[in-house]
């Protein structure tokens, strides 16, 4: 064991003392951020929109929409029929110590026909990608993390897409374990690669495919950390462009506020106009939802298609209830995509093996980097009799 | 089912003394305790038989979460039986196949990992059972419920012949049974008893 566990304590004492501070001075915030929320919400909504307006085009935000802020929306009644897909992505990253270079995309996602008695539907499919083209950008740059991020989004979109299409007989309840946004990185914004391009151009092209399959398409986010309310909030009472409640997220005014299965009232995400117009995201609106247990409140993201129709927006609400009634909390249909996507460290020393052991029946004898070599020197603790 | 028998599992685990194999298979293809199987050794030179004797299915958080969940749904509970949970099948080495000889002693050579495990036709079973000398392989076996193993074994053999032979098979395998036995008369008792149990099951396994 490397780290010092004795010169360790004392921090992890003051870090203790602090997270008590903390939750007082939060618990505080709180409270006052949900009376400021109602106060808002008596403001004249014309003046609010008139507000967000005047910020321009580089203010992230909530802006309100024909609900009251501060609204509360019981469960509507569920459906018996409902149709709910979901997809989840995972991937193993260049490694560029590994002895061949390569990037690995796994979409994992599930059909489960609510109302009919029948076994849902799983699938995965495994993507490695290895061409040069496909690791490298115009200026000789490896492809990062973060744009395989980006291509893995697209593939989870593509893949929900794909599902709304086949099996759009039923109302269809589409759900990402993740927000709506592609270019939400802000690294990416100005990212002017192919992959980006494509990756993007295949997202948008697969929200499309979903508007015209009629499915209620929504990001599910857990623990979000947004505070585009909290935003809006300081700009109506103080015009300030920033979050005056530090550490606190939009979530937290909402713990209070919303009853067990209840959502908030939607919002439109007013975000900055940084990139060209076939780059940028639809509109993305979201609301607040306690789907499980007392302390949890979920960030919900749809499309405009979802929140101009009532029926869509209720099959959202409704759905998202019973996909967690079972697990408290979290989508059935997100773990279960999870789980067929994800890719263990084992899996991946699996997958590097093979390539090694194909590579070499064809007479390439590959190696990894020094470096990896000495860390698979350490892999492993010394035991020893003390 | 084919020429083999249905495949029921691939070996992951094995040694001279057995094998494990695991699967996923819808429960009506689940094969039985005490069932005969076989998989391949010596790249195919020979068959080593297997008299299954675990069957377990292994659970997870997640499983767990969801056998308490208050409110589940009908399709929840079929998507959990259809999860990627394997079926191990554990089976006793009881005999090897060469050529098409039945040999009924420890294999020379267990099963490599990945190597397919059938089924034995009722043919095979027939014929493999057709000497009781794999008796003594289950009566040896540790930390087994040997005598359970023992009936449901010999019982699963009566079962692949047709009624008229069923008879004389199980008087036979009940004096086999008395002479390995011939020390512990309480045992054997037991497991005369359950051997002559009427069972309409036992003719129409077939």
């Amino acid at each position: 064991m490397s780290l010092d566990l004795i010169q360790v304590l004392p921090q992890v004492q003051e870090l203790g003392r602090d997270a008590v501070l903390r939750v007082k001075t939060k618990a505080d915030m709180t409270r006052d951020s949900l009376q400021l929320l109602h106060e808002i919400a008596e403001m004249d909504p014309q003046h609010l929109l008139d507000v967000v307006k005047r910020t321009g085009d580089q203010w992230r935000g909530a802006a309100p929409t024909t609900e009251r802020i501060d609204a509360v929306h019981p469960p509507p009644p569920l459906s018996p029929q409902l149709n709910v897909i979901g997809s989840d992505g995972s991937q193993i990253y260049v490694d560029r110590h590994s002895p061949f270079l390569y990037f690995l995309i796994n979409i994992g996602s599930i059909r489960i026909p609510y109302g009919s008695g029948s076994t849902p539907q799983t699938f995965s499919h495994p993507h490695i990608y290895h061409h040069e083209l496909q690791l490298w950008n115009a200026r000789g740059h490896l492809i990062s993390a973060s744009i395989i991020d980006k291509i893995r989004d697209a593939e989870e979109m593509h893949e929900l897409a794909n599902l709304a299409e086949r099996f759009s007989s039923k109302p269809t309840l589409a759900l990402l374990d993740n927000n709506l946004l592609m270019h939400s990185g802000v690294g990416l914004r100005n990212d002017i690669s192919t992959h980006v391009g494509n990756a993007f151009e295949r997202y948008q092209r697969s929200i499309e495919r979903l508007r015209t399959a009629g499915a209620a398409l929504a990001g599910f986010i857990d623990r979000s950390q947004s505070c585009d309310l909290l935003t809006l909030m300081s700009l109506a009472k103080w015009n300030e462009r920033d979050n005056r409640y530090p550490g606190l997220a939009d979530r937290d005014v909402f713990l209070n506020l919303l009853p067990p299965s209840h959502r908030s009232a939607t919002f439109r995400l007013h975000l900055p106009v940084g990139v060209p117009q076939q780059r940028r995201d639809p509109t993305i609106y979201f609301f607040y939802l306690k789907p499980g247990s007392e302390d949890q409140i979920a960030r919900i993201e749809i499309p405009e298609w979802v929140v101009k129709d009532p029926t869509l927006m209720e099959l959202v609400h409704a759905g998202i209830l019973r996909e967690c009634q079972a697990t408290n909390g979290f989508p059935y249909s997100l773990i279960r995509a999870h789980e067929l996507a994800v890719v263990t460290d084992s899996e991946r020393q699996a997958l590097d093996h093979w390539i090694t052991t194909i590579c070499l029946q064809h007479g390439l004898q590959l190696q990894p980097s020094q470096k990896a070599r000495t860390k698979r020197w350490l892999s492993r603790p010394r035991h020893h009799g003390l | 089912m084919d020429e083999l028998g249905p495949l029921i599992g691939l070996v992951t685990r094995c040694s001279s003394r057995g094998f494990v194999g695991a699967m996923r298979l819808p429960e009506t293809d689940l094969p039985v305790f005490g069932a005969f199987c076989k998989a391949e050794a010596q790249r195919g030179h020979s068959n080593v038989i297997g008299l299954i004797y675990d069957i377990s299915i292994d659970d997870d958080e997640f499983a767990r979460q969801m056998a308490i969940a208050e409110k589940l749904e009908p399709e929840n509970i079929a998507d959990q039986q259809a999860r990627l949970l394997p079926v191990e099948i554990s089976a006793l080495s009881v005999g090897y196949l060469r050529g098409d000889r039945y040999l009924h002693t420890l294999p020379p050579q267990p099963p490599i990992s990945m190597a397919p495990i059938y089924s034995l036709s009722m043919q095979e079973i027939q014929a493999f059972t057709s000497k009781l000398d794999f008796i003594p392989l289950i009566l040896s076996a540790s930390q087994l419920p040997v005598d359970d193993l023992l009936v449901a074994a010999l019982r699963h053999a009566a079962g692949a012949r047709s009624a008229d032979e069923q008879r004389s098979f199980l008087l036979d395998a009940g004096r086999e049974c008395a002479r390995r036995l011939a020390r512990d008369l309480t045992r054997l008792e037991d497991v005369i008893y359950r051997l002559a149990e009427r069972d309409d099951m036992l003719t129409l396994s077939r």
